[in-house]
């Protein structure tokens, strides 16, 4: 009827009847394919108790641990006991975590309920920013009690004010290198034993080629950790000269994953990666791979799961958790095709536990081998200032950094340069308060000392346009002293 | 004003009228509004109109390099042996003009290399000319996140490439190693040539042959003969394949990360498409975290690419293309080769199809051996392994479904809206068709990122529980994002077919009676047959490849996410023993449903379209 009405109206209008039947046919085309993708997947009611929950968890783990742990977490009594009939995993890229957070808290039936994985940086910020809830169910306390508050100064419960946990370590991690023996053994280099090793100028000897690898610091949190187990144990500016030599010697990857990749291919003889990673790559070549723990510190690191504000099912969502915490979900971390360390140690204790020694052993070797006293509130209290500084004086303008050091190493291999003047163009290439620069605020000259980059963390995060200005005076200053050493050790 | 009115008035008729409004509405509907954040974010600044975000751009000192750095190669002899170094530390002429020089020189060489064997495709008759029409496609076929892996093991300081040219056959005295502009101009190059192949060849074929006889009667001889009349004939087709490379490889990600992956950090970063993409990465938690200036160098990126289309389009529209009969399978100017001619045509084909397909056969391999996990530039022990991981896995069979559901959906889209598009533009004078002309082009120059970003913001706030909501139905958006992202191969290769085709042949149905529809319907169609499903083609296959938007919107609901974005989570997931090997195999999948795609379709409508292009 109304149809008919408007066809007569664009008729009258001039409309042929083809070109009516044409628009038709396009919109029917459009509305086919809404139906049948909503037909298909009708947007779910809001779950009521009667129909079971559907439980949504944002993830960064990978998809073999989400497929066994929704397999097994389904099929358990607590899953039961709350009707979960379903987890629904959300694998958001870190950059998108508190958007879709935020956005899907106004779609009903879409809230997230856990957010699990991704290490503490950004569950940290999760929480400053207000998204995490206090887990209060009495089977989280339950489970996460063999879990210990902290390890070697390192996480791994974070509480709120009232001492409330809001978020739970559900792995744990160490960090070194995986090595290439063969590798080395061609390039004739030694197997690095501690952080400052990866420093040495013999590791420059095969540039251009260069025989070890790292990630940036902006694009991998793992090795955001180690850039800051360094800074603690060798102190800022000891600790930024060693960061910017490795970078110098290395590789730069912008994912962790990519540099245990080049030491299985043979691009590289050493990489630092998190444990995992080395594990993973020592089983997948015996012959050739090894993972290593450096002598001169490494901390375990935990990796978090935690309850959502914006949940509408707190008790199922820490149903989850609790199982996830629990011995019987700690298992996932035992596949030989995963290979990661469990928070809850009672886990070896399963008959599952049991047959999996040598990642037991390497549990004990891990802890046995912490030999620093990590500080959590230290390394947050310039994290953002590291990541940005990392980024844009090593990672960005690499090439320059790499060429200087090069022509400087192969000098001092080559005796054509004192130890003195050596470390003095050390100091000149790699000392963060020696590098100048305009703050955009006041106009003041400042350098990068540790309480300046303590004073700035949370305006790098809170404020884009500041920190876009004070990296461009980085980047440019970093390149500038890259070049006049360059300079200095050509005439 | 008036006279504009009567323009408009004489020209929409319905034909025009209904292809105009098609084209226009999913354009503005799915491509501008979904954008309308990133223009706004890149013009105000503290709430006003301001060029601000522009010069804060240009006062970046990695934007422009003064003095550019020019050290193109050089030798350096180390203790792992000598080698020559290609790109490493120059050339770099900063961000914004290292994308320039990287499109230019991609567009050249895409150029000759996609024109010679197109030409050889279309004129020369030799023994396996069917095999190298599908293995000549192959570049084109996908093979996301895995090419770090392969570009690392052929091109790395101990792969493929050095061990048998430096190694095995001593035919180099050094080691090469390639990374930085050059490598990128290399990866693109060869994947990107096919699109001017495939463009180039339906132009040739669709050439009246008494053109090029009437040379010949004129007394001109070979290759004057292609430069004075065939290759002019062929250039609209031409132009629309360069103009699209020009296009996608100023957007391209593929090439960088690829490197990125094999090689870490270097000049193969300081190109805009990486710059933008590495600003949304690098942030945490929030696009908020994105600096404007990044939306504004997005826009910059769009300026160039409508610029260098409208130029070149300006450039071949000078002159007239159209032929009034067209060149088919009645009277092919098809010639056998001599014995000189065949081993050079055999030696061009076969270089070409093996260079540009290593990433493809290194996939392959990678999914089938050893090759992954073995440490040697070679593999050394096939494994049914990986391939076999994928016949357990339900998520596998759902993921091809989806992808081959959008990109098929997407695909007749896009032909409703390209061809129309394509015509109003070719026959139609209707005032400000050069902006409709650009809007079918760019879309390959918005970054898959922003226009997912894009999609999330507007789709999801203004169409909550509708069907268009990417929070229920990413899938159904994912449709419309394909459509929008690969337009411009079906619009392009219609319009140069149109542009190929004599306006006569349709006066001559409007003068014996048939209305538009029908001269639209059984003329103009049937005679650009061979570019529309080219087109369509192409944009088929690409629509598969997609990764930008896939995975953003595919992580809101990942049952419906396509195969890219399984594959990206087999990838990234927790380093598990054999990951490359997996993805590997799951990409050989990906790389044979286009495969079979192409061939079905060619075969099934080689019967009623000559000498199809695939």
């Amino acid at each position: 009827m109304c149809e008919g009405l408007v066809v007569k109206l664009l008729r009258r209008k001039g409309v042929s009847r083809g070109a009516i039947f044409a628009a038709v046919v396009v919109i029917v085309i459009i509305f086919a394919a809404a139906l049948l993708m909503g037909g298909r997947r009708r947007p779910s009611k809001p779950t009521t108790q009667a129909q079971g929950i559907t439980l949504r968890v944002i993830t960064r783990h990978g998809y073999d641990i989400l497929d066994v742990a929704k397999k097994e977490f389904l099929a358990s009594d607590l899953a039961k006991e709350y009707h979960i009939v379903n987890v629904e995993w959300l694998s958001v890229d870190p950059g998108e975590w508190i958007d879709i957070i935020k956005a899907s808290a106004n779609k009903p039936g879409k809230e997230i309920d856990v957010a699990w994985g991704g290490g503490p940086t950004l569950f940290n910020l999760l929480a400053d920013k207000g998204y995490l809830a206090p887990m209060t169910s009495q089977k989280v306390l339950l489970a996460s009690k063999d879990i210990p508050d902290k390890l070697a100064g390192a996480m791994m419960k974070r509480f709120d004010s009232q001492g409330r946990p809001v978020w739970v370590a559900a792995a744990i991690s160490s960090f070194g290198f995986t090595i290439n023996k063969k590798y080395l053994q061609k390039a004739g280099l030694p197997v690095p034993g501690r952080w400052i090793d990866l420093a040495n100028e013999t590791y420059a000897k095969t540039l251009p080629i260069p025989s070890i690898g790292t990630a940036d610091a902006m694009y991998s949190t793992s090795n955001t950790r180690m850039f800051e187990i360094i800074l603690q144990d060798y102190g800022w500016e000891k600790g930024w000269e060693i960061l910017t030599l490795i970078g110098a010697n290395a590789r730069i990857y912008d994912k962790s994953g990519l540099v245990r990749d080049a030491v299985i291919r043979g691009d590289i003889g050493a990489g630092t990666t998190i444990d995992f990673y080395g594990y993973t790559a020592q089983l997948e070549n015996p012959q050739v791979c090894r993972y290593l723990v450096p002598k001169d510190g490494s901390i375990v690191n935990g990796d978090p799961i935690a309850l959502l504000k914006t949940s509408k099912h707190q008790e199922a969502a820490q149903a989850f958790i609790a199982w996830v915490l629990s011995p019987e979900g700690q298992k996932i971390w035992l596949n030989p095709k995963v290979n990661r360390m469990p928070a809850n140690p009672k886990v070896f204790e399963t008959p599952e536990g049991k047959k999996r020694s040598d990642l037991k052993a390497a549990y004990e070797h891990t802890l046995s081998l912490i030999s620093i006293e990590f500080s959590d509130a230290l390394a947050s209290s310039y994290e953002f200032s590291l990541i940005q500084f990392y980024h844009w004086t090593i990672y960005v303008p690499h090439d320059k950094l790499q060429q200087a050091w090069e022509a400087l190493a192969k000098a001092k291999l080559e005796g054509k340069i004192s130890e003195q003047k050596f470390e003095e163009l050390i100091d000149m290439l790699a000392n963060p308060t020696k590098l100048q620069f305009k703050d955009p605020r006041t106009g003041e000259i400042k350098t990068f000392t540790q309480s300046y980059a303590q004073s700035i963390n949370s305006l790098l995060f809170n404020n884009v346009d500041f920190r876009k200005k004070i990296t461009d005076e980085w980047y440019k200053a970093a390149v500038k002293r890259y070049e006049e050493a360059l300079k200095i050790l050509g005439s | 004003m008036s006279s504009f009115t009567k323009r408009l008035k004489r020209e929409l008729d319905s034909l025009t009228t209904t292809q105009l409004s098609a084209s226009l509405f999913i354009l503005i509907f799915f491509l501008i509004v979904p954008l309308f954040y990133m223009v706004i974010r890149a013009f105000f600044h503290n709430g006003r109109l301001s060029s601000y975000y522009f010069q804060a751009l240009l006062s970046d000192p990695n934007f422009v390099t003064y003095p550019p750095n020019l050290n193109f190669a050089y030798m350096s002899r180390t203790s792992l042996g000598t080698f020559l170094f290609v790109g490493n530390r120059g050339p770099d002429f900063g961000v914004l003009f290292n994308s320039l020089f990287v499109a230019i020189t991609v567009t050249v060489f895409s150029i000759l290399l996609g024109v010679t064997a197109a030409f050889i495709m279309a004129r020369y008759e030799f023994l396996g000319k069917i095999f190298f029409r599908v293995v000549l496609l192959i570049p084109m076929l996908a093979t996301p996140f895995v090419n770090a892996f392969v570009i690392g093991k052929v091109l790395g300081q101990n792969g493929l490439f050095n061990y048998v040219f430096h190694d095995i056959l001593r035919l180099l005295p050094f080691k090469v190693q390639i990374s930085g502009l050059p490598a990128v101009i290399l990866i693109q190059t060869i994947s990107f040539f096919p699109i001017v192949y495939l463009n180039a060849l339906s132009s040739f074929i669709s050439i009246d042959p008494s053109m090029e006889e009437q040379a010949e009667t004129l007394g001109a001889r070979g290759f004057k003969v292609f430069r004075s009349v065939t290759l002019p004939l062929a250039l609209p087709g031409i132009a629309a394949g360069a103009a699209i490379v020009f296009i996608i490889s100023l957007e391209d990600l593929g090439a960088p990360i690829g490197l990125s992956g094999a090689f870490g950090s270097g000049l193969h970063q300081k190109l805009i498409s990486f710059y933008i993409y590495s600003e949304f990465i690098g942030g945490l938690g929030s696009v908020e975290q994105v600096h404007a200036s990044t939306y504004a160098l997005a826009v910059i990126m769009l300026a160039i690419a409508v610029a260098v289309f409208l130029s070149i389009k300006k450039y071949v529209t000078l002159r007239q293309y159209a032929m009034i009969s067209k060149g088919g399978r009645f009277n092919p100017r098809i010639r056998k080769l001599g014995p000189l001619g065949l081993i050079a045509v055999y030696l061009f084909l076969l270089g070409l199809v093996i260079t540009a397909s290593f990433p493809q056969i290194g996939v392959v391999v990678l999914a089938m051996s050893d090759w992954a996990y073995n440490g040697l530039p070679v593999p050394t022990a096939f494994t049914p392994q990986f391939m076999s991981e994928l016949v357990s896995e339900p998520d596998v069979l759902r993921s091809i479904m989806n992808s081959l559901t959008y990109s098929s959906m997407a695909t007749i889209l896009m032909l409703v809206v390209g061809v129309s598009a394509a015509y109003v533009i070719a026959r139609r004078k209707i005032p400000g068709k050069d902006a409709l002309d650009s809007l079918v082009t760019v879309p390959i120059a918005v970054p898959g990122i922003i226009l997912a970003v894009g999609y999330l913001l507007f789709f999801a706030t203004f169409f909550s529980g509708t069907p268009f909501d990417p929070f229920l139905n990413p899938g159904f958006l994912l449709i419309f994002t394909y459509t929008v992202r690969r337009i411009p191969f079906t619009a392009r290769s219609v319009f140069a077919g149109l542009q190929q085709t004599h306006e006569s042949l349709e006066e001559a149905a409007l003068n014996l009676g048939a209305n538009r529809w029908r001269t639209f319907a059984t003329i103009a169609i049937p005679l650009i047959a061979a570019n529309v499903i080219g087109g369509g083609l192409l944009s088929f296959v690409y629509s598969m490849n997609e990764v930008s938007t896939s995975i953003t919107l595919s992580s809101l609901k990942p049952e419906q996410g396509p195969i890219t974005f399984y594959m990206s989570q087999v990838i990234y997931s927790s380093g598990a023993v054999g990951t490359v090997s997996v993805a590997a195999a799951l990409g050989v999948l990906l790389m044979s449903i286009q495969l079979v795609v192409m061939t079905v379709s060619n075969y099934l409508l080689k019967q009623r379209v000559a000498f199809l292009g695939v």
